[in-house]
């Protein structure tokens, strides 16, 4: 039963983290442009997520570092500080989106204005880093977010041409009507909706906070390996449901109430509840796994005491960190910006700025001083340089795609 | 987001382009609330919900209008072609505020009959859309 409880860290941070605000809305666009010509884009951030979040948590049980203070030691103050500012600016963005989402369900479910829910969702969040604790938050919310598998279930509902699905998810091609660039922008989207930093900051610092050691290296692995497929596969429902339903209506996905449609037709009111208790688990945890990220990696810069099992007179700092990053991040969603474009403008960030989080991972799991014989193997090595590869290309391209094609316009 | 996705025309063909662009986007807002409209009259919807995809495909509908109309015609025909669009796109808009306001209103044999009259301006969108 140890085990089984202890796999619920991987999980939760696949829903919470892997299937955030970002999943949800990437999905649905990708799904009803492109059907499933981008599920090759989720096939690899998920991979990719997957080798990483095991090499960050593997320096966690073994070398007792958490990634930012691995970022700081093998970067040196003066670099890892660019880092760290850039990952804050990332996180806060992302934060600020995922509080965002969760108003937005609110608003889903109320039909009250989701401006009215903000700040009483940013208390909640705050409320709940502050006083809930760890082992809480991610049982609750992982469970509750399982609630998401109803787009899997959908799916079967619908009845789609399985065929048609498989097709277009093995043999990619641009949509009729769609420029090559637009394509690539939603691509490095869905990819960069895979791969938020803020999801190894916390999974590696959780790990510490739970005092992950050599012992635990097994159950990690189980975790990373199977926490980050279930959202990969998710997020691949999310997608796959809205292709025969939304992409023959020609429907532009652009809110969150359109990604629930498929669902609805499929399984009616009973399935929304679901859907909104999924969307309501997934972004919530996200937003407060965000604040813990970030509280975390200014406070290992820093080399402040931090950790969410730490009380505020042990830990002020930190929990002042925390505090802070959900009032500014309430503020920005409380101006009025849309949070959907919060969302798509935080995953193509997100997707330029993964090389500063992941090479330094890679560098710590690659050294023998630190890992001693749990230092990467050359299978993991292979694949963790591969995919450093594509988040450079990924990195460098992003910029470009983001102007040409007016944010996928 | 939608706001953006016209900028001002150069040529008569790239008039035409975007009057094109701005009803296939029509299109999918109308699809978009027929879709929640009906599944919300077959007891598959929560009402919130309908109401929600209801009111931004309105909200989006204006902003595809308002962004068309500050497109300046290139040339004669392009003025024709602007009016003719800008008639069907606006009665599509239009008809989207008045199923909003039966949704609000639980209105549902004003939903059915604004349904109706969304399947005719949906043929007319979409023929605005292929003819250009």
């Amino acid at each position: 039963m140890t085990r089984l409880m202890q796999l619920t860290l991987g999980i939760v941070t696949a829903i919470g983290g892997f299937v955030d605000i970002g999943n949800l809305v990437t999905s649905g666009i990708a799904g009803a442009r492109f059907g499933m010509s981008l599920t090759w884009a989720i096939v690899l951030g998920t991979i990719g997520m997957t080798v990483f979040a095991e090499m960050a948590g593997r320096v966690s049980a073994v070398a007792g570092r958490a990634v930012f203070h691995a970022v700081r030691e093998r970067l040196g103050v003066r670099t890892a500080l660019i880092n760290m500012v850039s990952s804050t600016v990332l996180n806060l963005l992302t934060l600020a989106a995922e509080l965002g989402g969760v108003s937005l369900v609110l608003q889903l479910a109320t039909g009250v204005n989701y401006l009215i829910w903000v700040p009483i969702v940013g208390l909640f969040c705050w409320l709940v880093v502050w006083r809930l604790p760890f082992s809480l938050l991610e049982n609750v919310f992982g469970l509750l977010g399982l609630a998401l598998i109803v787009f899997v279930v959908a799916l079967f509902r619908l009845h789609p041409d399985w065929h048609g699905l498989w097709h277009g998810a093995s043999h990619p091609s641009v949509a009729a009507g769609e420029g090559i660039p637009t394509y690539f922008f939603y691509a490095v989207s869905v990819f960069g909706a895979c791969l938020v930093p803020y999801q190894v900051q916390f999974f590696s610092s959780g790990g510490r906070e739970e005092h992950w050691n050599e012992k635990s290296i097994p159950d990690m692995r189980m975790n990373a390996i199977i926490g980050f497929p279930l959202g990969g596969l998710l997020s691949i429902a999310i997608m796959a449901v809205a292709v025969p339903v939304l992409q023959p209506l020609h429907v532009d996905v652009a809110h969150l109430g359109q990604v629930t449609l498929p669902v609805a037709q499929a399984a009616g009111v009973a399935g929304l509840a679901f859907v909104l208790l999924g969307f309501f688990a997934a972004t919530f945890a996200a937003a407060a796994e965000c604040t813990l990220a970030t509280g975390y990696l200014i406070s290992q810069y820093f080399g402040w005491s931090w950790g969410k099992s730490h009380r505020p007179a042990q830990a002020p700092r930190f929990h002042l960190v925390c505090i802070a990053c959900v009032i500014a991040a309430t503020g920005f969603i409380l101006t009025t910006v849309d949070p959907i474009t919060v969302t798509l403008v935080s995953v193509v960030l997100g997707a330029a700025a993964v090389p500063l989080t992941y090479f330094p991972v890679l560098m710590v799991a690659n050294d023998r001083d630190y890992m001693g014989r749990h230092v990467n193997r050359a299978f993991s090595n292979t694949l963790g340089s591969v995919f450093l590869l594509l988040m450079l290309i990924t990195s460098v391209a992003t910029l470009p795609l983001l102007f040409i094609t007016k944010a996928g316009l | 987001m939608l706001a953006g996705c016209v900028s001002p025309a150069i040529n008569a063909d790239g008039y035409r382009g975007k009057v094109s662009q701005s009803a296939k986007k029509m299109v999918g807002l109308v699809n978009a609330a027929r879709l929640a409209a009906q599944l919300d009259l077959d007891g598959k919807m929560l009402h919130t919900i309908t109401d929600n995809v209801v009111t931004d495909a309105e909200k989006d509908a204006q902003s595809v209008l308002s962004s068309l109309d500050s497109v300046q015609p290139p040339d004669e025909s392009s003025i024709k072609l602007r009016s003719n669009a800008d008639d069907v796109l606006q009665q599509a808009a239009s008809q989207l505020a008045d199923l909003r306001i039966a949704v609000r209103r639980r209105d549902q044999p004003s939903m059915r009959s604004t349904l109706g009259d969304l399947g005719k301006t949906l043929a007319d969108v979409q023929h605005v859309q292929d003819v250009t």
